[in-house]
């Protein structure tokens, strides 16, 4: 990693401004030196020079100076004269806030106490600004309400529809934890009936009621996203027209890939399928680019999925 | 007659000069913040600039107060917001005096309950998770700053694996939130590279990619760039104002947003089953979504029938089907026929 250069000019009185902030906001006026440095995204060389350069503040006609120092691996803030504490946060980052709170759907309540206490008071009163920050929301409604059942190891009955389902119905679930990949963000939680571990997508849940009861403890698998989809699953080839769209497609079950592409540009790779209807889509999708190569009877099963598609419209 | 350039010894001096009065104002804005927040009453006009300390008092009064007004406004673009304080009855000829506005610069943490706190700290860590974030940096200084202001220790941020795209992505936030032009050298997915400069008017991300949408001066149009193609980029300078009516939500592109001049209004429909958290995350919050028959319609405009086809397909799953127009429907049977025929 190159040496970060020096500081100096608005980002040196950036980061002195933020040291002494979070200086005050300790209860005993002192940050441990490495983390801090990680903290204010600076070097340690550079959180030095900023120490440094607080130490030169004084006020003549007081007397006062701003008494900080570092030693064995913390830097202490001595006094009440220079504590400064936590500012709001800046037009830009209240915007950032917001859409991140809009986007986990987070309740009212909860925003209106935290953007009276953090943003600046022009935004909190201010006419709607232009949208300028987006992403999709891959959180559905209830992020919040799952994510205090599992700070509160409450049992939940999740109304959920699987990729099976054709429509959403009651499961009960112990949750554990949320985790999240590039396209979609899940619950990891147990299902009671079926005493088993599952996981469920944030955006399929279509309601979330608190129960009365505790979860249990259960025989956690501390496995990844991808690990747990494709646990038990189904293993095909399917063939790519090009690397590069077998690159683009970023499917989380693709094992590995079947060296170099063939004459036709062609690539094979292996893929591991918990739900077949999912790889049909993508297949019917792709307009006969994409093709499952083996076993024989998933492409007889591709057909007659596409046969069942294709009189949805008469 | 060609001019003598300044000898190297010269320049040395000028660029160590310079060093120094960025040194000098770096030390005078923050000495003035200390005072001003140490002192518990305000402080006059004089005090200020006649104190030595702070450095005012070695040009001349004109020069001192028009440079204490620029370090009040460096001040307040770091949220530290100093007043101008008038007693009641003062006169218009009595000295100004001056304190730090603790309403507008201070947060409030104790609004914030410590079920919120929790909450909020384990949400946005939670969402820095996200890959391809292009405010990331922002939102780890969110979380830097709920967390201290709660007295709670910060949580482990997860690192960025590419330093790289950490300085990239640094300058697209630093020229985004200041509105300043930001100018770039930027590799298309054909390995071209061109440089460009764009007005920055929003930042998104989809599928784990993040992108910036801007005006482009060299084609005068609103353009979308991936962040992750960006090889280099300068310092952003020339400032400029985003339109009143940008939506970064348009530019949640789908497929089927990028072939063809002009666009053609096109229709889908979802099985009243399916979640509207679902149907949300499909559609990204574009077009618009009504009741119909016994489901949900989502009307869109699109530029490519054939990839919006495509795209319907890979959610038949949930149910999704294809409505309006005619030849979108066609697409959809032919791009099922083919499937077919290559599975037969």
């Amino acid at each position: 990693m190159p040496r970060k250069p020096a500081l100096h000019g608005d980002a040196l009185i950036g980061t002195c401004i933020e040291l002494l902030q979070v200086l005050s906001d300790s209860p005993t006026q002192t940050a441990p030196f490495a983390q801090t440095a990680t903290l204010l995204q600076v070097s340690e060389d550079q959180l030095t020079s900023a120490v440094d350069t607080l130490c030169g503040l004084a006020h003549r006609q007081s007397g006062a100076r701003v008494a900080v120092f570092i030693e064995d691996d913390t830097i202490s803030l001595l006094g009440d004269v220079a504590t400064f504490h936590a500012i709001r946060l800046s037009l830009q980052e209240g915007m950032v806030l917001a859409h991140v709170l809009n986007l986990l759907n987070i309740d009212a309540s909860v925003r209106e106490r935290v953007e009276r206490a953090m943003l600046s008071l022009e935004t909190v009163d201010a006419t709607p600004q232009p949208d300028t920050i987006g992403s999709v929301s891959i959180y559905g409604r209830f992020y919040q309400q799952i994510e205090i059942a599992i700070q509160d190891c409450v049992r939940l009955i999740l109304t959920y529809r699987s990729s099976n389902d054709t429509a959403p119905r009651p499961r009960t679930v112990d949750p554990l934890a949320i985790k999240q990949d590039r396209d979609a963000a899940y619950l990891i939680g147990w299902d009671v009936e079926k005493d088993a571990q599952r996981l469920y997508r944030l955006d399929r849940i279509d309601n979330v009621a608190y129960t009365d009861d505790s979860v249990e403890i259960h025989p956690w698998e501390n496995a990844s996203i991808q690990q747990s989809l494709t646990a038990g699953a189904l293993k095909a080839t399917v063939s790519f027209p090009s690397k590069e769209t077998l690159e683009q497609a970023g499917w989380a079950g693709i094992a590995d890939t079947d060296g170099d592409a063939d004459q036709n540009g062609r690539v094979r790779a292996t893929v591991y399928i918990a739900d077949e209807e999912w790889l049909f889509d993508r297949v019917l999708g792709s307009g006969g680019q994409i093709i499952i190569e083996s076993p024989s009877d998933l492409r007889q099963r591709l057909v007659e999925y596409a046969h069942r598609l294709a009189s949805r419209i008469s | 007659m060609t001019k003598t350039p300044t000898p190297p010894a010269g320049r040395e001096v000028q660029q160590s000069a310079r060093e120094n009065d960025r040194q000098d104002a770096v030390h005078r804005i923050l000495n003035l913040l200390f005072i001003l927040n140490a002192s518990r009453i305000p402080l006059t006009t004089s005090q200020i600039l006649d104190d030595e300390e702070l450095g005012y008092s070695a040009t001349k009064r004109e020069s001192a107060m028009k440079q204490f007004k620029r370090d009040r406004q460096k001040l307040e673009s770091l949220g530290i917001v100093v007043a101008e304080v008038k007693e009641r009855g003062a006169s218009e000829r009595e000295e100004s005096s001056w304190a730090i506005d603790q309403e507008r610069t201070h947060a409030v943490p104790r609004l914030i309950t410590a079920d919120d706190a929790d909450l909020l700290a384990k949400a946005l860590t939670d969402h820095l998770l996200s890959p391809g974030l292009p405010y990331r940096r922002p939102l780890e200084h969110i979380v830097a700053k709920l967390t201290s202001a709660r007295g709670l220790t910060p949580p482990d941020l997860p690192g960025l694996l590419d330093a790289s795209q950490d300085n990239v992505l640094e300058a697209v936030w630093t020229a985004f939130s200041l509105r300043l032009k930001l100018t770039f050298e930027y590799e298309n997915a054909r390995g071209e590279a061109t440089k460009r400069t764009v007005c920055v008017y929003g930042l998104f991300s989809v599928k784990g990619v993040s992108y910036l949408a801007g005006l482009d001066e060299k084609s005068s149009q609103v353009r979308t760039f991936r962040i992750d193609r960006i090889q280099r980029v300068w310092k952003p300078k020339g400032t400029y104002a985003i339109p009143a009516d940008f939506d970064v939500t348009d530019f949640l592109f789908f497929t089927f947003d990028f072939e063809g001049a002009s666009s053609t209004p096109a229709a889908f429909s979802f099985p009243a089953s399916v979640p509207r958290a679902e149907i949300e995350a499909v559609t990204h919050g574009r077009g618009t979504l009504a009741p119909h028959a016994d489901g949900v319609r989502w009307d869109i405009d699109v530029r490519d029938l054939d990839a919006a086809a495509g795209f319907c397909l890979e959610h038949s799953q949930m149910g999704m089907t294809p409505l309006e127009p005619p030849l979108l429907i066609d697409c959809w049977r032919n791009r099922i026929s083919k499937a077919v025929q290559a599975h037969a």
